[in-house]
């Protein structure tokens, strides 16, 4: 046993060298993505390249590594709750120190302040401050506070601000943050960014209606319990709660309000730090990585499960991020149980160096990077919006409207809009006001020539079949039921004043009108993303919907003692819809003129149109049949439970059509495997 | 000898219970690193001493030997080597005269550390893996209960064996080589007399030779060579219980027809974010010990397209270094009987892999023994045996265009036109005018309806890049200005929107239709036509460009996939499909310059240069360090050019990578700016616009023309890369390339090599 103590120093000297060597260049195992501004990703160079990863300081092979932290001038810190030490070492994973060997059982979280304090949470119920040298000058155990409640303490998690507060996470403390001071051994100031509970729709209804005895079954709803902090040089506390979505990160200030939504979440966060371009960095327990910039706006995510693929950039469960003084991004896995490292790409520096001048307001020298950084990727959401507001901080608004209109940022676009229409008014006005003019004087001479010679007459003559014939009758009957829709209703009963081809047309128009709403009205009011286009689906939509709730509303009339027929319905129905013919294609020129200043216009006209149609439905229902204004109300309700039922029927036959599809396609797949055999 | 082989083993009684089942792993002596393998599935973490090296080496290296070298006999011997056997378990062992070293195949006593099963697989000479009904078991010819009868032949001997257990046969052939030997076994000699039973007793899977020159632990110094990408090493280093899996590579690509052994997931349940690996372009492998001076190339000369490369370093599974070739004859697969798969039934191919396996070795010794001198041996063996000859490898910078693509309109699909013929005539000469003029161009998305409409059957261009008469016309004027234009081709996928999809498509092994995964918006997946329709349609259009005096084409999809299908209920494998694929395209080479795509090493002699070279390795955790493996070998006989520019994001290290590698520069370029493609399946072309490329192209023109320029038409002869990060490359004109891939000058030959920078050293 001695000899080979003896001859092992030599062998182990070369071995702590067989750490992974730097990589020198190779094909990143994983493709990078960044948010455009519907919120989807798109595809983007490589920000971060795996440089290499270790598994070993020095001599010590890691064991259950749970959390980094990377301090100025260049030593990482590693807790490692499995050999029960926290590890210091350089850039590289050579040995440097060890603190807290038989001091800590189960040290889950650490921290770094300036003056090099190592503060260390231990899942086995304190937390532990150690000094440069590495002797304890402090532990805190569970508060002894009324206040804390009867709950465990096991710190996993830990922050200290410049004061020397703590914010502690804790396993299974759903309070939030645990707030302790220093003074008196550790006083507990209080919990800190609680999370809300999630509270559903179908939740409450089960709390009103379930005894209580089945509510105790229930799994408890209380709020999430953040997992991972850190904390930026201002003082600002970041926390991730998995399963929050766009509350999972969060950006603290001292009051504990929350300032950012990010646009982009996993839903498996498991460690956030903060970076040296007030940005922050996510990364999910499989191994993506994100980078938002300080509004909390998606700049990358990369990275991946490794999945059996064994290539380094990939990880299997990811416990810690942290990131240096150069933007290596180091992540903490405690399942292959090494440390592996991300080195920041050229493109990744260029971005830096635009985010930190675009953060700083320095708008306009942030151009020339943002523009360096477009002409490598035109799609980069964040560069397109960071430099539409940089044109519109210079007054540039076309190329603002440019940017903004690719980087969807809709603000924006407004206001570049805003300006250039400002422009063009100014630019056109006169000539607009002549042309105009123009158009009054001309359309006035030739009514005066009308009268006095008749210059229009063989026109009309010719056309005069056609205007007095049934078929323009009909068509032009629409705007005297809008108007009219009692006396209309009574024509349409009595009068034969419409037809399946009237109906059919206007149904036709109200779809071609949608269609073009839906796809050119203006950009600030458009709901659907660009270059995107479903339109059978929006026809089917648009005549299934009115053949339905037509062919429901008749059968519901029928057997309640109604008078119309499914035609005089239908047509009843088709003309309902005239006003949105007439206005909507008004309301949808407007939306392409306007800004989100005038955006009220078109709300106002939109009511307008829809209260209006709903009027005429109404009447329609009531005149056609005959009804009086309850027995009006009461066959909509009955309507609109027979469409309940009708879609559940649909539902239930495709369902059965599909299982009896599967059994034979079985069936015969079976036959044709049996006869092979 | 046997005493060092006893090992002592760094291993707590804790991490001991954790240790894999299978493996047994349990020498406890002492606690000293504590906490060193926890995690299962690894073996004993192994510490060898200095002593124990120093023994292992001298064990490698017999000056007098005699007949025998540990129990094996002298078979055969020429000039430079000896064979050496052991009857019982055909174990070989490869003596070079020269040197005296010794390479062993089998583990000579092991460290007792492993399991039944394991034990008997190091000490035998072939291994297997069979398909007991549906249950697959590890066998080799002790556990098999092997009779063997070796007959002597003039320069090696055949053995007959039956694996009486399975009642299974075969013969193995090895011969000795002027430098080295063959091991074959011919397909027609294997027999499975209980193929067709109730529970069919077949062979899964062959393994040859699998511990040929093995190592123990970090005994000995050198390294394995995998062809992953352009090339990587695994150092014979202890690596701690690092690895609990080998590294394993599918030989020329995955299978489509075989579902993948590992789980895909997905980023946000919808896109898949990872690079797949580099696929191995050719069976080639190698183990290199470099304190004895002795190296073995193994080639896997028939047999390789059903094959994978197993490099398992110490820590993987056993301690032992080992690197091997995995025949698979026959797989289990999952056969579905509904669409939903609801219903199914798990069952062993009807019949075994058609090919002959057969291994070729190569050993090396002296200065030659290293990754550099395995490669030069690979190119003299693709010249001398593989008929391969040297094509035109002048530079070119390769600017690839793309034609158009399609996005969702109001109503059906509307072009995107991203660069016309039109446009190309300005690039050129605007380019020209610069002084760029060896170019090569591939042409992507010139067929009627855009990129995606595949598969092309006849000479047809979209009107919106000029139509068919214009680009004829463009072909014809960069011809006339020394321009390689070539059309792009995909003859293997077939798009279900542009084109009837319903027969001609294969089917998975379990009966599913294979369906390849764009992510896309617009086209979301692609089927993959049986060979023969490939081949009926690939014809089809060649006659086309014929009849219009189209003689260059860029060819892909066939060129590197081949895989397992089940069509009209009958299954083909990967040796079908090749014996498909390689007439059709032979017979299209002889009429047209084809280049292909990432071309399997059996398309090599066909093709006029190699597109997406790799220029590095996939990144595998087992990489100690990356080698041009590839271009060492193919510089000077065969363009090969890189991946494109556009979308790399260190470019100054790729630059240098480019300098070293040989390998020629790609940029993938569009006149208009990409941003229009965001609705279309290329969207994730971010960035081509021309405009923005153009100083870079001339730059990298320059530069790299005046490096290839000083080499052209040698080939390398020596690769080193120094402890400073530089590389050395020399070339047989005797130039050197110097590239400084560190931060810091580098002093070399009594000159300075700035940091990230290079240099071209004068005949010397």
């Amino acid at each position: 046993m001695k000899k080979w103590k003896m001859l092992l120093p030599a062998v182990l000297s070369v071995l702590s060298l067989a750490i992974t060597p730097l990589q020198a260049y190779a094909e990143v195992p994983y493709k990078t993505y960044t948010i455009d501004g519907y919120g989807y990703v798109t595809e983007t160079q490589t920000a971060y390249t795996p440089k290499g990863s270790f598994n070993k300081i020095g001599d010590n092979s890691l064991v259950k590594p749970t959390d980094i932290k990377i301090t100025e001038d260049g030593y990482i810190y590693i807790a490692d709750a499995g050999a029960k030490v926290v590890w210091v070492s350089t850039l590289t994973g050579e040995y440097v120190d060890t603190i807290g060997e038989g001091e800590l059982v189960e040290p889950y979280g650490i921290f770094v302040t300036e003056e090099k304090q190592l503060y260390v949470a231990d899942r086995s119920g304190k937390v532990v401050v150690f000094n440069p040298a590495g002797e304890v000058i402090a532990t805190y155990t569970k508060p002894n506070h009324p206040l804390y409640g009867k709950g465990d303490f096991k710190p996993v998690k830990i922050v200290v601000n410049a004061g020397g507060d703590m914010y502690i996470v804790c396993e299974g403390n759903s309070n939030g943050l645990v707030q302790l001071t220093p003074t008196e051994g550790g006083t507990f100031l209080g919990y800190f960014g609680t999370n809300n509970a999630n509270v559903t729709v179908l939740r409450m209804i089960q709390e009103a209606v379930f005894t209580d005895e089945q509510l105790a079954r229930m799994v408890s709803n209380l709020p999430s319990t953040p997992v991972n902090v850190a904390i930026d040089k201002q003082g600002l506390i970041y926390t991730i709660t998995p399963g929050l979505k766009n509350l999972s990160l969060k950006k603290l200030n001292i009051a504990g309000t929350n300032l950012i939504e990010p646009d982009a979440f996993d839903g498996r966060e498991a460690a956030v730090t903060v970076g040296n371009h007030d940005n922050v960095y996510v990364a999910s327990s499989d191994g993506y990585i994100y980078e938002y910039n300080a509004e909390g706006d998606m700049l990358f995510v990369f990275g991946g499960r490794d999945d059996g693929r064994f290539r380094i950039g990939l990880s299997s469960r990811v416990e810690a991020i942290a990131v240096d003084a150069n933007d290596n991004i180091y992540i903490v896995d405690s399942d292959s149980r090494q440390v592996q490292y991300f080195q920041a790409t050229e493109f990744t520096n260029l971005l830096h160096s635009a985010l930190n001048l675009y953060e700083n307001g320095r708008y306009i020298e942030s151009m020339s990077p943002l523009l360096q950084v477009l002409e490598t990727n035109s799609l980069f959401d964040y560069a397109n919006e960071a430099i539409s507001r940089s044109y519109l901080q210079v007054e540039d608004y076309a190329n603002a409207l440019k940017y903004a209109r690719v980087s969807k940022a809709f603000e924006v676009y407004s206001d570049a809009f805003w300006e250039v229409r400002n422009t063009w008014l100014r630019e056109n006005l006169i000539t607009a006001a002549g042309v105009v003019l123009a158009v009054c004087i001309v359309i006035w001479l030739l009514k005066k020539l009308q009268q006095k010679k008749g210059i229009f007459n063989p026109l009309l003559n010719a056309t005069e079949g056609f205007r007095k014939g049934n078929f323009w009758q009909r068509q032009k009957y629409m705007t005297y039921y809008m108007k009219h829709p009692v006396d209309g209703a009574y024509g349409l009963r009595y009068e034969n004043k419409s037809s399946w081809i009237t109906a059919g047309i206007l149904l036709i128009l109200t779809t071609l009108i949608f269609v073009i709403n839906k796809y050119y009205c203006g950009f600030l009011l458009r709901t659907i993303r660009e270059g995107r286009y479903t339109i059978p689906q929006d026809i089917m939509t648009i005549v299934g919907v009115f053949v339905v709730l037509t062919a429901c509303n008749y059968l519901m009339c029928t057997i309640n003692d109604g008078e119309g027929s499914f035609k005089r319905l239908f047509c009843g129905f088709a003309f309902s819809l005239t006003p949105y013919i007439l206005f909507e294609p008004l309301c949808i020129i407007l939306s392409n003129v306007i800004t989100y200043n005038e955006v009220f216009l078109i709300d106002f006209g939109q009511i307008f149109i829809y209260s209006w149609c709903v009027i005429l439905l109404f009447m329609t229902i009531k005149e056609v049949n005959n009804y009086t204004v309850a027995e009006t109300f009461k066959i909509i309700f009955l309507t609109a439970f027979t469409v309940l039922i009708v879609a559940l029927l649909a539902f239930i036959i495709y369902v059965l059509f599909k299982q009896i599809i599967d059994f034979v396609s079985a069936v015969a797949g079976e036959v044709v495997y049996r006869y092979g055999r | 000898m046997a005493d060092n082989k006893r090992r002592r083993y760094l291993i707590n009684g804790l991490a001991g219970m954790f240790a894999c089942a299978i493996l047994a792993a349990c020498a406890v002596t002492s606690p000293m690193t504590a906490y060193a393998t926890e995690n299962a599935g690894a073996v004993a973490d192994v510490e060898v001493s200095a002593e124990e090296k120093r023994e292992a080496l001298d064990d490698a290296i017999i000056e007098n030997p005699g007949d025998t070298i540990n129990g094996h006999k002298l078979v055969a011997e020429n000039d430079k080597l000896q064979l050496y056997l052991y009857e019982p378990t055909l174990s070989v062992i490869v003596r070079d005269k020269n040197s005296g070293a010794i390479m062993e195949s089998t583990v000579g006593e092991s460290d007792g550390t492993l399991n039944t099963t394991w034990e008997s697989f190091i000490h035998s000479g072939l291994g297997f893996e069979i398909l007991n009904g549906l249950n697959e078991e590890r066998s080799d010819l002790t556990a098999g209960g092997a009779e063997i009868s070796v007959n002597c032949t003039d320069n090696g001997f055949s053995a007959d064996i039956n694996l009486t257990k399975y009642q299974i046969r075969m013969t193995l052939n090895v011969a000795l080589t002027d430098d080295g030997f063959t091991a074959e076994i011919p397909n027609s000699s294997i027999m499975e007399e209980q193929a067709n039973a109730a529970t069919p007793v077949t062979i899964g899977s062959i393994y040859i030779y699998p511990f040929l020159g093995y190592t123990y632990s970090a005994e000995r110094t050198g390294y394995m060579f995998v062809p992953d990408g352009n090339g990587s090493l695994i150092y014979l280093e202890d690596n701690d219980g690092r690895f609990s899996s080998p590294q394993t590579l599918s030989v020329w690509g995955s299978n489509a027809g075989v579902d993948e052994t590992y789980v895909l997931s997905l980023f946000w349940d919808e896109y898949q974010t990872i690079n797949e690996g580099e696929p191995v372009m050719a069976p080639v492998f190698g183990m290199v010990h470099t304190d004895s001076q002795m190296a073995v190339l193994s080639i896997i000369e028939s047999g390789a397209e059903d094959s994978r490369i197993i490099a398992y370093p110490n820590g993987a599974i056993t301690n032992y270094n080992w690197i091997t070739p995995r025949f698979t004859m026959r797989r289990i697969y999952t056969q579905l009987l509904s669409k939903e798969a609801t219903a199914s039934v798990k069952l062993q191919e009807s019949r075994h892999s058609q090919c002959d396996l057969k291994m070729r070795y190569i050993f090396l010794g002296g200065d030659e023994a290293d990754y550099a001198g395995m490669a030069v041996k690979y190119r003299e063996y693709l010249l001398n045996d593989q008929g391969l000859t040297a094509k035109d490898d002048g530079f070119r910078i390769k600017l690839d265009f793309l034609g158009t693509d399609r996005e969702n309109g109001i109503v059906g699909k509307k072009a995107v036109t991203m660069t016309t013929t039109d446009n190309i005539r300005d690039i050129y000469d605007d380019l020209a005018a610069s002084g760029v003029t060896d170019i090569t161009t591939v042409y992507k998305g010139w067929q009627k309806g855009g990129i995606w409409s595949v598969p092309i059957t006849s000479y047809k261009a979209d009107s919106k890049i000029g139509g068919t008469h214009d680009l004829t016309k463009l072909i014809g004027e960069a011809e006339g200005k020394g321009i390689k234009f070539y059309l792009y081709q995909d003859a293997l996928r077939a798009n279900p929107d542009t084109v009837n999809t319903t027969f001609n498509i294969i089917k998975k092994l379990n009966e599913s239709v294979y369906e390849e995964d764009t992510y896309k918006e617009i086209y979301e997946y692609f089927n993959y036509q049986t060979p023969d329709k490939a081949v009926e349609r690939l014809n089809s259009a060649l006659a086309s460009y014929k009849k219009e005096g189209v003689k260059q084409l860029a060819l892909t999809g066939v060129t590197n996939h081949l895989f397992s299908y089940n069509y009209n209920n009958k299954l083909y494998n990967r040796s079908d499909t090749l014996g498909v694929l390689e007439p059709a395209i032979a017979g299209a080479a002889q009429d047209m310059d084809l280049l292909m795509e990432q071309p399997i090493s059996e398309y090599w002699s066909l093709t006029s240069g190699i597109m997406g070279m790799p220029v590095n390795t996939s990144n595998y955790v087992f990489t100690d360090k990356e080698v041009p493996f590839m271009s060492i070998a193919l510089k000077g006989i065969l363009p090969m050019y890189a991946d494109y520019t556009n979308f790399e994001a260190n470019r100054s290290e790729y630059f240098l990578e480019l300098v070293e590698t040989g390998i020629y520069p790609s940029f993938y370029l569009t006149w208009e700016d990409p941003v229009d493609l965001l609705y279309t399946n290329s969207s994730d072309l971010y960035t081509s616009k021309y405009s923005v490329y153009k100083s870079e192209i001339v730059e990298y023109y320059e530069k790299l023309r005046e490096v290839n320029d000083a080499v052209a038409g040698a080939t390398i002869v020596d690769h080193e890369r120094t402890a400073d990060d530089l590389a050395v490359v020399t070339y047989s004109n005797g130039v050197k390339v110097y590239v400084n891939h560190s931060e810091n000058a580098v002093e070399y030959d009594g000159m300075t090599i700035e940091a990230m920078s290079y240099k071209v050293g004068e005949v010397g």
